[in-house]
């Protein structure tokens, strides 16, 4: 069984606000980018941020293991 | 094309120059024989962004009055060899691939071309890859994509895909790529070839295009394994142009080292992160079980290993790749955006999303993976695992796969600065190769070295050829 880590396409609801805050991100880049890129974008960046977002609770937890004195 | 063309594109370094040596072949003989087969298979395969005859034919002239002298400088001497289009050389157009730099002609040779040329060796072309070493091949840059000489309907990988497909085809006998997350291992197992991600700092990177200025490697790739280390010899060494590179005590003699075999090495085998990924081909699955038990069979312990921090790898790397490339490639962007094919403008944008705060959230990350991986390496010699999971797929099936659910068993030794080796171990029933990977603790490279060696010599799955080596069409 796959597992789950957003595989999922973007719910269409969701979809022009992410395209809008990509537009944001792009431009605070100084860059611009067609309608067909920022959708792209803005799926790459979903799936990004589940990655990122497990590797922020790894550190978390061993920073937190970490001030409790706990070897890994 | 004669068979004795044939014999003598298809022949290691090693061999050519035992025949220089003997005086039954020339350089001159061997440059023109690559020469006609260049012309005559390169339309097909798209390996070549340049190739360069008349000096190549020069320098061969030069490398056989050595010979005839009774001077010639090495093992290298007079052997032909390519680089991917990223690294600079003195008066020959260097690319990246890109529109950008399409007549930018520099002035000074990089480290690795001035090493390789120091030692004799013949440069016959620049080869073919994605744009600024990054992403997938690209339609709308003014450059080939480069094929696989085994299909040519399916990639050769990337982004050293032309070396891969030249050296596969018989377009070369050694050539030099880049691997910042896999590419130069990843287009040695799906083209069937030798190619080695050295530990980073070992081979001086300046007058390498950049990438990604913290992870990109450059190294080396050949059909065998002793040509692999030979090149290595040549070309590790102190860089005073590359901040990265080894400062004093630089390993040498890892040609020397082949034979040191195997036997009573720890092998770790990270057997459930392998069976863990989605897109692991059963052949591939097995051809690593019979790896494991081949290497076991020559005298080595294998026991099964985790790999703690797998998982984090690719989001790692996908975060300091494409930061660094947008600040590297920045004011290009802004300026002149549409002169870059949309594949790797993609990756530039992807690069416009992180923060500062989300860019030091993957280098804790990478940290993190490095410590984890000093750990594993502290009860074992060497990591075996496949290169890739599956073989090399049709553009239009490479590119319906997101990089978030593509299994990647390279990036993990881009972070830790391992060397690592890509070697092949098979061969599917589509008739397309198969790669094992072979890492080993950094500044260990000869290690590495002997244990493909002797794996290697176990099968010669190196002198295997393409079917239609005779005539691609």
């Amino acid at each position: 069984m796959k597992e789950d880590r957003g595989n999922a396409p973007l719910p269409n609801s969701d979809r022009v606000d992410a395209i809008h805050e990509m537009t944001r991100l792009v431009r605070r880049a100084g860059l611009e980018a067609t309608p067909a890129q920022l959708e792209a974008l803005a799926e790459y960046h979903r799936r990004w941020s589940i990655e990122m977002a497990a590797l922020r609770t790894r550190l978390r937890l061993l920073e937190r293991n970490a001030d409790a004195g706990v070897q890994e | 094309m004669s068979s004795q063309d044939e014999e003598l594109c298809y022949a290691s370094a090693v061999e050519l120059a035992r025949g220089y040596r003997a005086r039954r072949i020339s350089p001159v003989e061997v440059i023109g024989a690559f020469l006609r087969r260049i012309e005559r298979d390169d339309a097909a395969v798209g390996a070549h962004i340049t190739v360069c005859a008349a000096s190549a034919l020069a320098g061969a002239r030069r490398a056989e009055q050595r010979f005839i002298n009774g001077t010639p400088i090495g093992p290298l001497d007079g052997i032909p060899f390519g680089l991917k289009d990223l690294f600079d050389t003195a008066g020959i157009v260097t690319t990246g691939g890109s529109r950008h730099f399409a007549d930018r002609v520099p002035r000074r040779d990089s480290k690795v071309a001035a090493d390789l040329a120091g030692a004799g060796a013949v440069l016959l072309g620049k080869h073919s890859l994605f744009e600024f070493a990054s992403g997938m091949p690209e339609l709308d840059v003014p450059y080939p994509a480069a094929r696989n000489p085994w299909d040519l309907e399916r990639v050769p990988g990337g982004s050293s895909s032309g070396s891969a497909a030249a050296l596969a085809a018989g377009l070369c006998t050694l050539a030099f790529g880049s691997d910042t997350g896999g590419s130069i291992r990843g287009p040695a197992s799906f083209c069937g070839i030798v190619g080695m991600k050295p530990s980073a700092g070992l081979i001086g990177r300046s007058g390498a295009l950049t990438l990604s200025w913290t992870l990109d490697t450059v190294g080396p790739m050949s059909r065998s394994v002793a040509d692999v280390a030979t090149m290595l010899d040549s070309t590790a060494g102190t860089d005073p142009g590359d901040p990265g590179s080894v400062r004093g005590g630089v390993p040498t003699g890892h040609a020397a080292a082949l034979d040191r075999g195997v036997s009573g090495l720890r092998i770790g085998a990270p057997i459930a992160v392998v069976q863990r990924s989605p897109d692991l081909d059963p052949e591939t699955a097995a051809a690593y079980r019979a790896a494991l038990s081949d290497l076991e069979g020559l005298g080595a312990r294998v026991e099964e290993i985790d790999l703690p921090e797998f998982e984090h790898a690719n989001v790692v790397v996908q975060s300091v790749i494409t930061s660094e490339a947008l600040a590297y490639h920045h004011e290009r962007a802004v300026s002149q955006p549409d002169k870059f094919g949309d594949v790797f403008f993609r990756r530039l944008l992807q690069g416009a999303l992180l923060t500062g705060e989300e860019y030091v959230t993957a280098q804790r990350g990478r940290a993190l993976i490095e410590r984890s991986m000093r750990q594993v390496m502290a009860d074992c010699d060497l990591i075996v695992m496949p290169t890739m999971p599956r073989h090399a797929g049709t553009p239009a099936e490479e590119s319906a796969v997101s990089i978030w659910d593509r299994s990647n068993y390279m990036r993990i030794f881009n972070i830790s600065g391992q060397p690592a080796v890509s070697l092949p171990c098979g061969m599917t029933t589509h008739g397309m190769p198969i790669g094992l990977q072979i890492a080993g603790r950094v500044f260990e490279d000869a290690t590495v070295l002997a244990a493909a060696a002797a794996y290697e010599s176990i099968h010669h799955w190196d002198r295997k050829r393409p079917p239609r080596t005779g005539g691609l069409s």
